[in-house]
Parts: C-alpha cells; structure tokens; sequence
C-alpha cells in the first residue's frame, strides 16, 4: 500500500516538473530602421502552440510571411537528457514613413492557455539617400585615401566617435562614468591604429570592464541610423572644480571599403574587386563637464569622501591586552562612491600609546553604477603602561550626493583595559624609574571667570580724587593735633619737674634753717624729722620722683644716675640712717645733733653742685 | 525666551541696569559660551557692556569668546582692555600671549633698559587703586614712627624711627606715582588694535601716499595723531605711517 503510494507520487511529481517548465513568448525586432528598410521580426515560443495570431503591423507593409521554423535541441547533461524545442514565426516588415510605431502583442495559446508577447516599439528614420548634409559634430580628416577616393561613397566612410559623459554637472567626488562609443554606417572596420585614449585631467579614472569585441548595436543619430559599438568605458571621480575638459579620443580608422564605379558593376566584380583599406583619423569632439565645489561648513572629520551609504565600524582586534602588547584598531568604512579616496579617519589615542603607521586594505568592486566596497585602516598601537582607557569615538564624515549633505559617522566608544606587564619585573621598574617631564599635548586659553561680576564706573580711579588728597590732609591735621596736644601735656610735665629740681636747694636750705631752729630750741624730734625730710625731699625734687617711692635703694640709684661719689652717697645714706635712728632714740646728746646738722648741710651743698 | 531678551534689551536702553539683571545676563552667558555657543555668548556680554560700566573679568571673557571664533583681533583688543583694568593679572596675561601668538605679524619691541622693564613690572603687580590706598597706609605709617621719633627718650630709637619714617614716606611717595602713572595709563587712548585682516600704511594722510608697509590684524599700535579720516601709527618697533581711522580700534 504504502510502496504504491510512494510510485504515484512520485510520478505526480514529475508530471509537475513537467509543467513547471516556463513557457516563454518573445518577440524581437531591430529597434531602429530606415524608411524604405526590409527588417525581419520574428516571434519565438518554446513550446508548441495551438494558434497564433499575429499582432498588427501598424505602419509597416508585410513584405513576406509568416514562415514558421522550429528547431529542436537535446541535450544531456550528466545523463540527464533535456528537450528543447522552439517555434519561431518570422514576418519581413518594411517601413513606409517616419516616426514611431508600435507593434502590438501576438498572441499564442499553449494548452487552452492564451499567452502574449511584450509590444515592441520600432523607430523609423529617413533613409540613407538623404544623409548627404554631413554631420557637423565629427572632425572627419581623410589622411590616407587611395586614388580612387573621390568615388567612395560619403556614407561608407561616416564614421566618427564621441565620449559620452553620465551626467552634465556633478560635485566634486562625484563618479560618474564616460563611455567612449565608435558610430559607423557600415561595419567592414579592419582595425584600429595609433588610438590615443584621453588621460582625464583633473579627474581620478579606472576604466570599467568591456567586451573584448565589438559589438555593434543600431542607434538613432540626428535622424539617421548608425551602427554603434563601445570602444572603452570609464569611472572618473572629478578632483577639481570649475569646467573641466576631457582631452578628444583619436584613433586612426581602417575601413574596408569598394569603390563604385560609374559604370554598371558586372556581376563578377564583387568577386574579383579586392576591397581598399582607407585610414581615417578621427577624434571625439570635445567634451566639458561643469564640477561643482562641495558646500562650505565641512566638519573637520571630511576628507573628500563623496558618496552613498556609508557606514564605517571600528573595533580592536583584541578586547583586553597587557602593557607592552601590541594590537591594532581596525577601521572599516563601507560604501559605495569615491571609497578608494577614503582618506585614514583620525584617532585620538591617550597619549602614551605608542602608535605606528597605518595599513591600509581596499576591496572593491567597479561597476557602472560606481565603486563599491570596503576599505580597512588597521592603527597598530602598543600600550605603554596598564589601566582602563577610553578612545573618543572615530569620526567619518562623507558628503551624501542623494541627500547634498554632510553626513557624520561616529563609531561606539572604544574602550581598552590593560592589564599589568606580567614580564616588566617591579625591581628593575624601581631601580630605573624611566622618569618623564611633562608632555605638553597643546595649548589652549584659560577659561573664562564665572564668579559674580563686579562692575565699577568706566574710567573710575580712586588716586587724584578729591577724597584721596583729603585723606592725606586728614592724616596730617590729625598729626599735628595729636603732635601739638602731646607737646602741650609733655611741657607741662617738664615744667613741675624742672621748678622742682630748681626750688630743691632752696626747699632743702629752708628745710634745715627749721631744723637749726629746732637744734637752738633743743626740740630734738622735730630737729631729726626736718632733717630727713630735707634730705628725702631733696633727692625726690632732683630725681622728679615721688617720696613714696624713695626707699634706700632707690636713692642709691637715683644717686648713682646723678654720678655721685660713692663715699658721698655713702654718707647720705649713712645720715639718713642716723636720722631716723635719732628719731627713735632719745638719747643722742646735742653736740651729735650738731655734727648731724653740720654734716647734712654739708653733702647738700656738695650735691647742690653735682646735681 | 524671547519676551524676555526684549525687556532686558529695553532695561539695557534707558540704562536703569539692576545688579540683578546684570547678574542673570553674566551666568546666561557664561553658560553659553561652556555650551560652545561663543557667539551667542558675546551678545549676552556685549549687553552688560553696553551699561557702560566695566570690569577686568567681563572683558577677559569677550575676548575668551572671540578667540574661541578665532577673531583673533577682537579677541586681543579685550585682553588688552582687561589688562588695562587689572594689570599683572596672570590669567589675562596668559591668554593675550597666546591671542598674540596667533598674529601675523612680528614686531621686535626696541630693547628697554632692563630696570625699567623692573619698575614697569612691579608697578603692574597691582592696580592703580591698591597703589593709592598703598601710599595712604604708607603715609600714615610714617607719621606714625616720625611721632616716635619726635617724643621718643631712648637715642637709639629715635635715630630708628627717624630713618624708618623718611623711608617710608618715600615709599608712599613712590606708590603714589605707580598710581598716578597707572592713571594715566587707563585713561590713555593711543593705544590700538588693527582690525582688518591686512591694512597697508601709507606715507601721508592720503590715499595717494606710498605705501609704506603692510599690517595685519591684531597688531598693537600707538595712535600719535588724527587727522581727518586719518590717524599716524606707531609700531612697537617706532615704524611710522599713515592708516584710516576705522583700521584701527582704540583699546
């Protein structure tokens, strides 16, 4: 049961395979024709079909047809053996008038199902016999024309070439792709000698891939048919700006061509007439482009790149390291534009890192529609010392043709740990501390001031001010009151002292009269109390000191200052013992009274000169 | 936001600036210009100037504003204005280095007798205020130990303060000049920055006159005189010429 059922499926499937086969109906036809030009155009089916309808000729006459051809093809590939069958229907046409005319779809049923072919558009020009009126936009020189050129047809010999630029203006960086084509009204071309490409002044170029041969297509020239084949193509990516000219393509042309005649060609001419190689030198006309400059206000990270979709990456090869290790940050910018002038996008490593030239890889790929690609900067760095470091974003910025604009790309922060140099030995790195001074990395201003602003009157200065002369007359017053009120006080003081020490000998002497008196009357108590007191009051009013502090000491000193002899002093002191002994001592007789008295006046009036 | 910026602009114009306001303006644009927005920073300080009234700190500013747009120029012209407020600042001073560092042109000063490049650096060690109320303390110092001197007993003393006090008053005397030079310093106005990128001099007040030499800007001149639309220069270097008024912007 199971086994059967496996067979029908697998037979279901095949039959699925069958007629998943895709029926394809096209219709071909040269695009462009002359007036008056039998052209063939052919439907192709790969099938078999039921019927056919054919579309409408429109302008066209049918000259013949439709004649049905059908070819069969096996093939067998690894033992796998293919079918392929094909039915074409084949009609000649002929244009009656100019214009464009559109040819309709046929129409094909393949097994109960009606399938169509596109409609084809076919442009009619004036035919040939008017091409006469020369073709102004080709410097056509006939260097090396056989004797018999004045009876080659113009019209074999129109060939000329042009370069084709993609666009008219462009910003610098731009690409843009310049095609040099060859147009020719016949196709017998031998060769070419002494081509001379143009050298792009002005502009980076790396020419495209293009067919070995030549492949010869039908283009439509100011109303006239030209068979046309690509010779070279090229990117250029404009490096300057203004109008730039692109150097003429010249190449010198061999053609083959077979003179006419006047008289009828028999019919055995075309076989023995060898045809003559003519060389034509022609030369592209000139070709200018206008280049426009990139806007001003680029960010400092825009180097020149021009393009679309750029997208940059960056990373280290290595996420941790230690001190002394080499590793690499790896830049990758991608995109499509000017990406092989991508210039190496500026890293801030820390300062101790030691960085080294930088490798630069491109991968890309050249197209028509520009170059694409990749492009690599590998930063070798060595990290000279451990610790954890932030690298400041890697800034890219291209200028974006689509949306005309500068576009910056920032990459991820970059972060980098070192660890420490497991081989740096700490002894050595003490004992030759590799001591540094400061690097200066740059210069810049110091900051501004943001404490709280204190303004003051323009042009405001405290010196020459009224206020600042009065201050100093102030000061001076004040000086001289204090000076004069000081110099008052101080006379004064000087003045009592001065009376003093000038009454002293007088107070003295009028001091011992009273004691004399006493001394007469026999009053001893007051005799001895007036001498003390003369002698006291005498050193005090000479000394300008007061009597409560005199004592014995202090005399001697005042004394000594006064440069009194020491037996003088001696017996001052020793008299005034002696008198306030007496005082207390009732028994001195008088005759001592009298020494005492005798001897007081005589050390007074012996100070009286010394003092 | 903008309501504001009027009513401040309109305080600004009839001239009743409050402390408050001045204040607010001074921390907005400080903020801008640590936001990097240096030019819109200049406006909010061009309004506290406007006032009429200075300070050393917000002309230190202005010119940090103006280097930070690389109008190197403006940015001397400042600095230049701000020293003159406070001379011997070391922030000022290292700024306006740096502001001349990026002149084109290089003048050689002629050479001064180095002493009194001494005396001229030690007069800038402080404003002409501090010179003033100097030689006031100064003098009253010296009355003060002339006053010893006078009542003094002690000989030895009295000879002290006798010689200290004469010095002291030549002290006060001498800040007293610093001031008075410093003065004059501040409210000289022949000192100029070149403002245009490049002037050339001429040889008379006339556009006729030959062309003398080429100055570029932020080059500090000497205004000798004005004549008309013109006024003679003076180079450090004592080159002289002719340059139209307007070349010129008085510090």
């Amino acid at each position: 049961m199971m086994k059967r059922f496996f067979i029908f499926l697998i037979i279901l499937l095949d039959a699925g395979m069958m007629q998943a086969q895709t029926v394809e109906f096209t219709a071909s036809a040269p695009r462009i024709v002359t007036v008056g030009e039998a052209f063939r155009i052919t439907f192709t089916l790969n099938n078999e079909f039921e019927n056919f309808t054919a579309p409408d000729f429109g302008g066209f006459s049918v000259l013949a047809g439709p004649s049905r051809s059908t070819s069969t093809s096996v093939q067998i590939i690894n033992g796998k053996t293919s079918y392929n069958r094909s039915v074409s229907m084949v009609y000649i046409l002929q244009a009656n008038q100019e214009g464009t005319i559109n040819i309709g779809a046929a129409e094909a049923l393949v097994e109960g199902k009606a399938y169509q072919t596109k409609t084809l558009s076919i442009q009619v020009v004036a035919g040939g016999n008017t091409s006469q009126n020369g073709n102004t936009q080709t410097t056509t020189t006939q260097e090396q024309a056989p004797e018999s050129h004045q009876n080659i047809n113009a019209d074999e010999t129109d060939v000329f070439t042009r370069i084709h630029l993609s666009k008219s203006t462009a910003v610098q960086g731009e690409y843009m792709i310049a095609t040099i084509k060859l147009y020719t009204r016949q196709m017998n071309i031998a060769g070419f000698e002494d081509v001379k490409f143009p050298t792009f002044n002005g502009f980076w170029s790396q020419e495209l891939e293009t067919p070995q041969q030549l492949q010869f297509q039908r283009e439509n020239v100011n109303g006239k048919l030209y068979n046309t084949a690509l010779l070279r193509r090229y990117i250029l990516f404009p490096q300057q700006t203004g109008t730039l000219k692109i150097d003429p393509f010249e190449v010198n042309c061999v053609l083959q061509v077979y003179a006419k005649n006047s008289q009828p060609r028999s019919f055995f001419d075309s076989f023995f007439d060898s045809p003559q190689n003519i060389r034509k030198h022609i030369q592209s006309p000139p070709t200018t482009i206008k280049v426009e400059p990139l806007p001003s206000g680029a960010p400092a990270s825009f180097k020149g790149a021009v393009g679309n979709n750029f997208r940059m990456d960056a990373a280290f090869n290595r996420d941790s390291v230690t001190a002394n290790d080499a590793l690499s940050l790896i830049v990758k910018i991608t995109g499509e534009g000017n990406i092989k002038l991508v210039e190496k996008p500026k890293v801030n490593f820390p300062p101790h890192f030691e960085t080294y030239d930088v490798k630069t890889s491109d991968n890309t790929k050249t197209s028509s529609s520009g170059i694409s690609g990749t492009k690599q900067f590998e930063y070798p760095v060595i990290p000279r010392n451990e610790g954890s470091f932030d690298i400041p974003p890697v800034e890219f910025t291209y200028f974006d043709i689509t949306k005309k604009q500068y576009v910056t790309l920032r990459s991820k922060n970059l972060h980098l740990g070192v660890a420490k140099d497991p081989n740096a030995s700490t002894a050595t790195s003490i004992a030759g501390v590799n001591r540094q001074s400061i690097k200066a990395l740059g210069s810049d201003i110091l900051y501004i001031k943001t404490k709280p602003l204190r303004l003051h009157e323009k042009g405001f200065v405290f010196f020459g001010t009224w206020s600042y002369y009065l201050m100093f007359v102030l000061l001076f017053t004040l000086f001289i009151i204090i000076y004069y009120s000081f110099k008052n006080h101080i006379k004064k003081l000087q003045d009592v002292t001065r009376t003093r020490h000038r009454k002293a000998n007088r107070i003295a002497q009028q001091r011992l009269k009273t004691a004399g008196q006493y001394l007469k009357s026999g009053d001893r108590n007051n005799f001895y109390e007036e001498v003390s007191r003369a002698l006291w009051g005498f050193l005090t009013d000479k000394s300008a000191l007061m009597l409560a502090d005199l004592s014995r000491e202090t005399a001697r000193e005042v004394m000594q200052r006064k440069h009194a002899k020491e037996e003088d002093i001696e017996a001052y002191l020793h008299l005034l013992d002696e008198c306030e002994y007496a005082r207390y001592a009732p028994n001195a007789g008088r005759s001592e009274m009298e020494k005492v008295y005798h001897d007081a006046t005589n050390i007074i009036s012996k100070f009286e000169q010394t003092f | 936001m903008k309501k504001i910026i009027t009513s401040i602009l309109f305080v600004v114009a009839t001239g009743i600036l409050h402390a408050q306001i001045v204040d607010s303006i001074w921390v907005k644009a400080n903020n801008l210009y640590a936001s990097g927005d240096y030019h819109e920073a200049i406006t909010y300080y061009n309004m506290i100037e406007a006032s009429g009234e200075v300070s050393a700190d917000l002309f230190y500013n202005i010119g940090n504003a103006y280097f930070k747009q690389n109008i190197v120029s403006k940015a001397i012209l400042y600095y230049e204005r701000a020293i003159k407020l406070r001379p011997g600042d070391a922030d000022i001073s290292h700024n306006l280095a740096l502001a001349n560092a990026m002149t084109v042109d290089k003048i050689e000063a002629v050479p001064e007798f180095f002493v009194f490049t001494w005396i001229k650096n030690l007069r800038n060690g402080a404003g002409t205020d501090t010179w003033a109320w100097l030689s006031i303390i100064f003098f009253t110092l010296g009355l003060l130990l002339f006053g010893l001197f006078l009542f003094a007993h002690n000989i030895t003393l009295r000879k002290f303060s006798f010689f200290l006090s004469i010095l002291i008053l030549l002290g006060s005397i001498n800040c007293g000049v610093f001031a008075y030079y410093q003065k004059k310093e501040l409210h000289d106005t022949s000192a100029a920055i070149i403002t245009p990128a490049v002037i050339t001099v001429k040889s008379s007040p006339d556009t006729s006159g030959k062309d003398l030499f080429i100055l570029h800007e932020g080059t500090k001149v000497t205004i000798l005189e004005t004549l008309g639309e013109w006024q003679c220069i003076k180079l450090a270097d004592g080159k002289q010429g002719w340059i139209l008024k307007f070349a010129a912007e008085i510090i």
